[in-house]
């Protein structure tokens, strides 16, 4: 990859947002890497899904999720207290053994989440 | 006659104090640790680490982009028993000050993935100098 940026990828290849409604719920399954480039984009993104959803609830699937940043933290953390003043519930899919356990854990983010292992479970609820 | 390829005992970088260097930043760690046989966990730490440091400085940057730089500079040391450590510093042209910064959590996140951070300014740069935990020698067969 070469341009006038050098090698940087661009941010919407470095994340993507994929929306999908199942089993009366709205899925938003992100990949990739979340940082300070692409968080206003998440945040954005999950925002709408929020507006839209009403009593339904949203699950955010971050199995494909390979770096999380804190400022991807933060903008969990906001998207909850968003959810929880509107009453929409927000369920949270993460991979237990994978890297974005790691910030979560530090940040005592489990305790505050609604975490799940599966988008399966997730929906189930 | 040909030396055994040697793994580079440190690197360094400039970039632009923009958001879009974070993902080459995060890169480079990760290749360079991997030619360090660097213990998977540990390089997920130091990264976390170094994308919260370049972030810091980022973000404190008087003009984000081409007019602003981030450097970064970082070496591997071996203490007397043996055990590698790697050490970082992370430094942008602008004095400010780590108490009063608004990233609690990226600063929360560095404490916890390294085992020394400290902060230095001297003129218009400020530095953080971060130590990583210490992971056992390189064994090669």
């Amino acid at each position: 990859m070469s341009g006038p940026l050098g090698g940087v990828p661009p941010a919407e290849l470095l994340m993507t947002v994929a929306r999908q409604d199942r089993g009366g719920c709205l899925v938003l399954a992100v990949r990739g890497e979340v940082d300070l480039s692409t968080g206003g984009r998440l945040a954005e993104s999950a925002g709408e899904v929020l507006r839209e959803a009403g009593s339904r609830p949203v699950v955010l699937d971050m199995l494909g999720v390979e770096f999380l940043s804190s400022s991807g933290l933060g903008v969990l953390v906001s998207l909850n207290d968003e959810a929880r003043a509107k009453g929409t519930p927000l369920r949270v899919v993460v991979d237990q053994d994978r890297p974005v356990m790691r910030p979560i854990r530090t940040m005592g983010l489990d305790d505050v989440l609604a975490m799940f292992g599966t988008v399966d479970e997730a929906v189930a609820v | 006659m040909a030396e055994p390829a040697a793994v580079a005992g440190a690197i360094s970088m400039v970039l632009m104090a923009d958001p879009v260097s974070l993902s080459v930043v995060r890169q480079r760690f990760r290749v360079w640790l991997a030619d360090l046989a660097w213990p998977d966990d540990e390089v997920d730490d130091i990264v976390l680490a170094v994308n919260e440091a370049v972030s810091n400085a980022v973000e404190h940057a008087d003009a984000p982009g081409f007019a602003s730089e981030v450097r970064v500079a970082a070496r591997q040391f071996s203490e007397t028993d043996g055990g590698r450590r790697i050490v970082v510093g992370v430094s942008d042209n602008r004095r400010w000050c780590p108490r009063d910064t608004q990233r609690g959590l990226g600063m929360l996140m560095i404490h916890t993935c390294m085992d020394d951070v400290r902060f230095e300014t001297n003129h218009e740069v400020t530095t953080t100098l971060m130590t990583s935990v210490k992971v056992p020698p390189l064994r090669r067969g």
